[in-house]
């Protein structure tokens, strides 16, 4: 049943994600990366793509494609804008 | 629903970050760190690609690889976020290294910019850290006394007893503590080129506490132990100054009386006989007693000089000159003729000289060379001794006797002390307090074996000469009445007689206050005084300086001269802008007493005659 439902790789992408999820929190203690928020937002929309897209397939698919890939979106937005952070930030160093 | 959108924003916006991110430069993250970056974007930049295809219907070889891209993008983002985790921590070492570095740097160029020298050893007393102050201290190079127990590079001598003091950080490494006392200063360096030090020692201690071995700093404390003595030097010759001076100062009043009545006295008794020869040999020996009391003046604050300015050269020439004529020991000169003038008292400078080239001679019995060098310098404060800054003449007269000990040389201008069997002890002495008078410097070289240099600095001066004064003619006799003002009865009494004898009629009182009412009553009878004598100090009474100007007050044409013995007064030096027509320095002679009444009454005294 679970493989009509859901694809192999999205079980597993969404167990990597969430095996990861307590691991970050350690490694994110005392970062102090430019844009480490926004890569933190990027990842955890990430995720929460990952679940939507296990979850489609159980219930109200449309709904849940949908917010999938809004969170996707979202993800890709915020990598966008803490990559430019860091490039922001990069430059502010090269200047002074 | 349509989801395309998102799925072009989500590619867009990751090709985007994929762009930006290959152009970062690893500031903030390293290469590792970019790549895992790089990757993660790079799989959604993908997979955005891939879903936009396939809504539009096309299917692509993307889609196969789309679902294990997806699977990567949580490890590869861990490993980025661990890569800068590292990177920062990296830098984070990085960056308190280079502090760490930059501070040792700075702490070293401080020890080594600290004119101390500072020598650090570890628990065993190895010497760890040597600074360039203690390089030139202690005279072993830096390379050599690294790593050498403190005690082989470090040797201080007791400044009294000449013993080798204990290794001053043994008892520190030992107790762990700085010494509770002070020790007094020592003494470092070769013999013959020691230096004094004072010496402190301290722990070091580490951040937890621990012993890490010592530390030891040596400050050169020669010069200034240089400047106090001579400090103490100079406090001493004033406090013996202020006693020699008031011994001199009632000297010279029982001075004044015998040679003024020896002076009469060889003009009763007649230019021959007896008598003549008697008065002679008294007044020979008065003569050279006042010239002792003089010396002690002079030496005593109380001989302050009557500057003029004159040309050092030829007088240190003429001195020399003379003082050697017939000696064994032969002079030289290298003195240029542009020599700069010097204010000084000429008298009092050519006392110095013949001070000086008296202790010269008397070095070199069997003879020698004595040389005599002039040169014009200029000095910056504190280069010689307690000198100020300026333009100076600098004298050396150097001998080739044998020279003095280092022990002698400290004490040579102490007063009344001497190495000579019948020395008075005052000729240094004295010549040390003329030349500071004189606002210069006097100093001595010596070596055993190797002769004596005497350097002298004078201050030169841009002024020159007023016209000279026309020597005094002997043998004047003058009319006319003078007030003679002293204290001691004596002096007025030989005095009195004096000035008779110059044909003068004599009022002779004890102070100013009767001088003042005499000169008053003689001025409104007509019969005023052509010169008053004023003595310099009067004890509780009205003294030469206020005399004058309550006398100026009566009669602003009033002729005052100042007698003393004692001129430490500035009024001796000051006489003509304070209003006083000439200095009478007691002990006086009849010649003296005629010379200064000539100087000072022949341009208003009419009938004066020649003593036939």
């Amino acid at each position: 049943v679970i493989n009509r439902v859901f694809q192999d790789s999205e079980i597993v992408t969404l167990l990597f994600t969430l095996a990861t999820l307590p691991v970050l929190p350690v490694i994110l203690r005392g970062l102090q990366l430019p844009g480490r928020r926004l890569f933190v937002a990027a990842y955890l929309c990430m995720a929460a793509g990952y679940v939507f897209t296990v979850v489609e397939g159980i219930i109200w698919r449309d709904a849940f494609n949908f917010v999938e890939h809004l969170a996707y979106a979202a993800s890709g937005l915020c990598m966008l804008a803490g990559v430019i952070a860091l490039t922001r930030a990069e430059r502010r160093v090269r200047e002074t | 629903m349509e989801v395309v959108p998102f799925d072009v924003v989500s590619a867009l916006a990751f090709t985007a970050a994929l762009v930006l991110t290959l152009r970062l430069r690893g500031v903030h993250i390293d290469a590792t760190g970019r790549l895992f970056l790089a990757i993660a974007v790079a799989i959604y930049a993908f997979v955005g690609l891939s879903n936009v295809l396939e809504h539009a219907g096309i299917s692509t070889v993307l889609d196969r690889y789309e679902d294990y891209a997806e699977i990567l993008f949580p490890v590869v983002f861990t490993f980025f976020i661990f890569a800068a985790r590292s990177h920062q921590e990296v830098e984070q070492r990085r960056r308190a290294e280079a502090v760490a570095a930059t501070e040792k740097d700075r702490l070293l160029v401080t020890l080594e910019s600290i004119t101390d020298a500072v020598v650090a050893t570890d628990v065993e007393g190895r010497v760890l850290f040597y600074n360039a102050a203690a390089e030139r201290l202690l005279g072993h190079p830096r390379a050599q006394a690294i790593g050498r127990p403190l005690s082989t590079v470090v040797r201080l001598v007791d400044e009294r007893t000449g013993e080798q003091r204990p290794d001053p950080v043994a008892p520190v490494l030992s107790s762990g503590q700085s010494p509770a006392v002070a020790h007094p200063p020592a003494l470092v360096g070769e013999e013959g080129r020691y230096r004094i030090v004072e010496d402190s020692a301290a722990p070091i201690r580490d951040h937890t506490g621990a012993l890490r071995g010592a530390v030891l700093v040596l400050r050169d404390v020669t010069e200034r132990r240089s400047v106090q003595q001579e400090l103490l030097k100079v406090q001493k010759l004033e406090s013996l100054g202020v006693l020699a001076g008031g011994i001199a100062h009632d000297f010279n009043n029982i001075m004044t009386a015998i040679l003024g009545n020896l002076s009469l006295a060889r003009i009763y008794a007649g230019p021959t006989g007896k008598a003549a020869t008697i008065l002679d040999q008294a007044e020979t020996a008065t003569l050279r007693a006042r010239d002792l009391t003089r010396q002690l003046l002079t030496f005593a604050r109380g001989g302050a000089p009557v500057r003029r300015p004159r040309r050092v050269g030829p007088l240190v020439r003429e001195t020399t000159t003379f003082l050697l004529r017939g000696s064994r020991v032969r002079c030289e000169f290298e003195l240029p003729d542009d020599l700069a003038w010097i204010e000084a008292d000429e008298g009092q400078l050519s006392q110095v000289v013949n001070n000086l080239v008296i202790n010269a001679k008397e070095a070199m019995p069997t003879g020698g060379r004595l040389l005599v060098q002039g040169s014009n310098v200029t000095t910056v404060a504190g280069e010689v001794a307690t000198l100020a800054a300026g333009r100076y003449v600098r004298l050396v007269i150097a001998d080739e006797g044998p020279g003095m000990p280092a022990s002698v040389l400290d004490r040579i201008f102490d007063p009344y002390f001497t190495t000579k069997e019948r020395g008075s002890g005052l000729g240094l002495a004295t010549a040390f307090s003329i030349i500071r008078q004189h606002d210069g410097y006097i100093m001595a070289e010596s070596e055993v074996g190797r002769g004596t240099r005497m350097i002298l600095y004078l201050p030169a001066t841009d002024r020159r000469p007023e016209q000279a004064m026309a020597d005094m003619a002997a043998g004047f006799l003058f009319n006319g009445r003078a007030l003679l003002v002293d204290d001691e009865e004596v002096v007025r009494e030989v005095g009195s007689n004096m000035l008779r004898e110059l044909g003068l009629e004599v009022d002779a009182v004890a102070d100013g206050t009767q001088a003042l009412e005499l000169y008053a009553r003689a001025h409104k009878n007509g019969t005023p005084h052509e010169v008053v004598i004023l003595d310099l100090t009067i004890p509780g009474g009205v003294g030469a300086k206020d005399a004058l100007t309550r006398l100026r007050e009566l009669d602003p044409n009033v002729r005052a001269v100042v007698a003393t013995g004692y001129s430490s007064d500035p009024v001796v030096a000051d006489h003509e802008q304070l209003g006083f027509a000439a200095v009478l320095v007691k002990p006086y002679r009849l010649e003296d007493l005629r010379g200064v009444l000539r100087a000072v009454l022949q341009p208003s005294v009419s009938g004066h005659r020649r003593v036939i």
